[in-house]
């Protein structure tokens, strides 16, 4: 238990590619079996939805092309995602979920420290991958950190979970002089170079603490719950790059 | 003729801990859903220590209890401590209770799953009385019935 995070992901990954291998490949036809059960209703309805909505956008692609041809702008370099399912790991009555698994793995291209996303923002990231699975934080484990900065670009910090173990983020290292207002929305900063720029993290609610003329902490409403996500995307080109347009208004509508 | 048996009974009990850590995992996240969710990892070190020394039963809860951290790598290293405290004190209720009664070993097996969820919750930082009180005591039975059925397996004869 006193190990640091490193040596316990790297005794459990040791754990994981060796005794415990081959029921990790069971689990993942398991889980594949349990996902295709559950959302066969739900692809039927979403089918005939999207049908309708597919018609409606019929030459939409062509005239963004065209459009941004006749701008001068090149096309924006897309980030590659791998859709996966996650299932919460835990242990038995843990109120706020700490680690997931997901049932793809690298065989699929994910790799360690790939981000993990969902329509509504960021979920947490990869810590182990095996072949066709892969075990990652949720961005409420203790250790989990991403760089963050206000929508605008204005105000950077560093998010991290709140230490009393409720399901809410904090906001350290926010300069004192600069006041962001409830609702202020925080998204990745691309710094570090693990999360790409422009993934919501969440929305402002107010101040934690304050170092006298240097530096604020703010308490931040997650974009994401652990508990309420079960489809994510993997970001497996990642780094570098924005990835803001893809949660655009005209993405999320 | 006696260490025959004994050593098929040392065989039978391997082969049961095998197959209970193997179901634990492959099932863990259909048994996540159930009502009552039996831990056939814990029901494995509670069985196995009645027929083991404190020394290999408890090295029986490390083992599994680090096979059991590397699949929920929150808090890593508890399930490896109580696992092997729990096989470690179960081995030593043979010095206490000899013989397998009915009413013991149903008694044994519920209070020790019973044991192992209620410290695991609270020292994860749980304090809701319901899962401590209703939740646990109902996986803890469940745990006992699974472990009801595979004492037969391997009792020493």
């Amino acid at each position: 238990m006193t190990l640091p995070h490193e040596r316990q992901l790297a005794l459990a990954t040791a754990m994981r590619s060796s005794v415990l291998a081959p029921v990790l490949r069971l689990q993942s036809g398991f889980f594949d079996v349990r996902a295709i059960r559950a959302s066969v209703e739900e692809l039927r309805s979403e089918r005939d939805a999207l049908a309708a909505r597919v018609l409606a956008l019929q030459g939409v692609d062509e005239e963004n092309l065209r459009l941004r041809a006749l701008i001068g702008l090149a096309e924006r370099r897309k980030e590659s995602f791998v859709p996966a399912n996650l299932d919460p790991e835990g242990r038995a009555g843990e109120r706020v979920k700490r680690s997931f698994v997901l049932d793809r793995g690298a065989a699929d291209g994910i790799r360690d420290d790939a981000p993990v996303v969902a329509p509504a923002g960021l979920v947490g990231v990869v810590r182990i991958v095996a072949p066709r699975q892969a075990t990652g934080d949720f961005w409420t484990h203790p250790d989990f950190r991403v760089s963050a900065m206000t929508a605008d670009g204005r105000v950077f910090g560093i998010i991290r979970p709140q230490s009393d173990g409720e399901p809410i983020m904090q906001l350290d290292g926010a300069p004192y002089q600069v006041e962001l207002t409830r609702g202020t929305e925080i998204v990745t900063s691309g710094m570090g170079g693990v999360f790409p720029r422009g993934i919501p993290i969440g929305l402002v609610v107010d101040v934690v603490s304050e170092e006298e003329g240097w530096s604020k902490s703010y308490r931040v409403q997650p974009a994401v719950y652990p508990d309420a996500v079960r489809e994510v995307m993997v970001v497996v080109d990642s780094g570098e790059g924005d990835v803001s347009d893809a949660w655009s208004a005209e993405v999320e509508r | 003729m006696i260490m025959v048996e004994r050593r098929t009974s040392r065989v039978a009990l391997l082969i049961i801990v095998m197959l209970l850590a193997f179901l634990h995992f492959l099932l863990g996240p259909l048994f996540a859903s159930w009502y009552a969710s039996p831990n056939l990892l814990v029901c494995a070190v509670l069985v196995s220590a009645r027929l083991l020394r404190p020394a290999s039963a408890a090295a029986t809860g490390f083992a599994l209890g680090l096979l059991e951290d590397s699949m929920a790598i929150s808090h890593f290293g508890l399930a490896t401590l109580l696992l092997m405290l729990l096989g470690f004190l179960g081995s030593l209720t043979r010095d206490l209770f000899v013989g397998e009664e009915p009413l013991f070993t149903g008694t044994y097996l519920f209070v020790g799953a019973w044991l192992y969820e209620a410290i695991s919750y609270l020292a994860i930082g749980g304090g809701s009385l319901s899962f401590l009180f209703l939740q646990a005591p109902l996986d803890a039975l469940a745990t006992g019935v699974v472990g009801y059925l595979v004492v037969p397996f391997v009792r020493a004869r």
